[in-house]
C-alpha cells in the first residue's frame, strides 16, 4: 500500500469511528481545548501505529486500545491544571441537541463518570459501549477476572453516588 | 438513575454522534500534519522577534552612518548593517522553507526535500554563529562611535575586559542555540519518519 492509498483507508477508518475517538477524548479531559488536543493526539497515534495493526483483533478493539493508552499517557504528561469546564458542555457543543431531558440525562452520566479514577473511566467507557468482559480484557490488558472485579466495584461506586444524589 | 439508564442515555448520545459527523478528509490528515508544523512555532516566534531587533539595529546604524568619520569605522559599519539586515532574512527564509514543506508528496521525495531544507537551515545557522563572533568585534566600536562619539578602537583598556566576556557569553549562547535548533529539526524528522 503506498502513502496515498494508506491515507484513503486511514481517513475512511477515522470517519467511521470518529464518535469513538470523541468519546474517549471527552471522558479523560475537562475542557474543550484539552479535548481537542487529545482528539488530535489520538488520531496521530492511530496513524503512527496503523502499520502495526495486523487484523488479529477487531479494528475497534485496536482503536480503543490506542485511544485509551494515548489518553492515559497524555494525562501523565500534563502537569498544568486548566480551568475545569463541565464535561457535558463539551459533549453538548458537539451534538447540538435541543432535548432538555436528554441533556439532563447526559449531564448525570458524565457527573458519574467524572467520579471514577483513570482506569475505571476506561472500563466504564467500554462497558457503556456494550463491550463484554473478554473484549474489555483484550483492550485494557487486564485479566477477565480482574475486569469482572473492577466492574463490580464501579457499579457499587455508581450505586452509592446515585443514592447520595437522590 | 440506574446503570441501565446510564447505558440508555449513552446509547442515545451514540445515535446523535453518528448523525453528526464533523470530520472531513482534510481535517483528519491536517491533524497528523499539524504536529509537524507545531515543532517550528516557537522557533518562528523567536526568530521573528530576533529579526525585528536586528532590523532596528541595522536601521539605527544606517541612519547614523554619517557619524562614522574614519574609514575603518565605515568598513565595520557596512559589515554591521549587512549582518543585521541580510542574516535575519536568510534565517527566516530557511525556517519558513522548512516549515512549509509539502507533506502531501510521496515519502521518498518528502525525505529528500526535508533533508535539503534542513541542511540549508543548519548551514545558515552555522554561518551566522561564525559571523556573530566577528560582529561582536565590529559592532561595538560602531555603536560607541555613534552614541558617544568616541573611537573605541584606540582605547585598549575596554577591549581587555570586553573581549573575554563577550566571547565566553557567545560560546555558551551559540552552542545552546544551535543545539536547540538541531533538536528541533531532529524531532521534526522523527515525526516525518512516523508518517511513513
Amino acid at each position: 500500500m503506498n502513502l496515498k492509498q494508506k491515507e484513503v483507508v486511514f481517513v475512511k477508518l477515522i470517519k467511521e469511528h470518529e464518535g469513538l475517538i470523541f468519546k474517549a477524548s471527552t471522558i479523560y479531559t475537562n475542557n474543550t481545548q484539552d479535548q481537542k488536543d487529545l482528539f488530535q493526539e489520538i488520531v496521530y497515534q492511530l496513524w503512527k501505529s496503523f502499520d502495526s495493526f495486523k487484523n488479529n483483533s477487531k479494528i475497534s478493539t485496536w482503536m480503543y486500545r490506542v485511544a485509551m493508552n494515548t489518553a492515559i499517557t497524555q494525562l501523565k504528561k500534563r502537569k498544568r491544571s486548566p480551568i475545569a469546564e463541565p464535561i457535558e458542555k463539551i459533549v453538548l457543543k458537539q451534538i447540538d441537541t435541543n432535548d432538555s431531558s436528554f441533556e439532563e440525562k447526559l449531564r448525570k452520566v458524565y457527573q458519574h463518570i467524572n467520579q471514577l479514577n483513570v482506569l475505571e473511566k476506561g472500563i466504564m467507557l467500554l462497558l457503556l459501549e456494550g463491550k463484554n468482559y473478554e473484549e474489555i480484557s483484550e483492550i485494557s490488558g487486564l485479566t477477565s477476572t480482574n475486569v469482572g472485579t473492577r466492574i463490580n466495584r464501579i457499579k457499587k461506586k455508581l450505586k452509592s453516588q446515585i443514592i447520595k444524589n437522590k | 438513575m440506574e446503570f441501565e439508564e446510564l447505558q440508555a442515555a449513552w446509547g442515545t448520545m451514540n445515535e446523535e454522534l453518528k448523525k453528526q459527523k464533523k470530520l472531513t478528509d482534510k481535517i483528519i490528515m491536517d491533524m497528523t500534519k499539524q504536529k509537524y508544523k507545531n515543532k517550528y512555532s516557537t522557533a518562528k516566534t523567536l526568530e521573528s522577534l530576533a529579526s525585528i531587533v536586528c532590523f532596528v539595529m541595522g536601521f539605527y546604524v544606517i541612519v547614523n552612518f554619517g557619524k562614522l568619520d574614519i574609514w575603518y569605522l565605515q568598513v565595520l559599519g557596512i559589515f554591521t548593517i549587512l549582518f543585521y539586515t541580510v542574516f535575519p532574512i536568510l534565517s527566516l527564509n530557511a525556517l519558513f522553507r522548512l516549515n512549509n514543506l509539502d507533506l502531501s508528496q510521496d515519502y521518498g521525495a518528502l525525505m529528500v526535500d526535508f533533508n535539503k531544507r534542513k541542511k540549508w537551515f543548519l548551514l545558515v545557522q552555522q554561518l551566522s554563529i561564525a559571523l556573530c563572533f566577528v560582529l561582536v568585534i565590529a559592532a561595538l566600536p560602531v555603536i560607541v562611535k555613534i552614541s558617544d562619539g568616541k573611537d573605541m578602537l584606540l582605547d585598549s583598556g575596554t577591549w581587555l575586559w570586553y573581549m573575554p566576556l563577550a566571547m565566553i557569553f557567545l560560546v555558551f549562547f551559540t552552542r545552546w542555540g544551535y543545539r536547540c535548533y538541531k533538536n528541533m529539526t531532529n524531532s521534526a524528522e522523527r515525526i516525518l519518519t512516523d508518517l511513513e
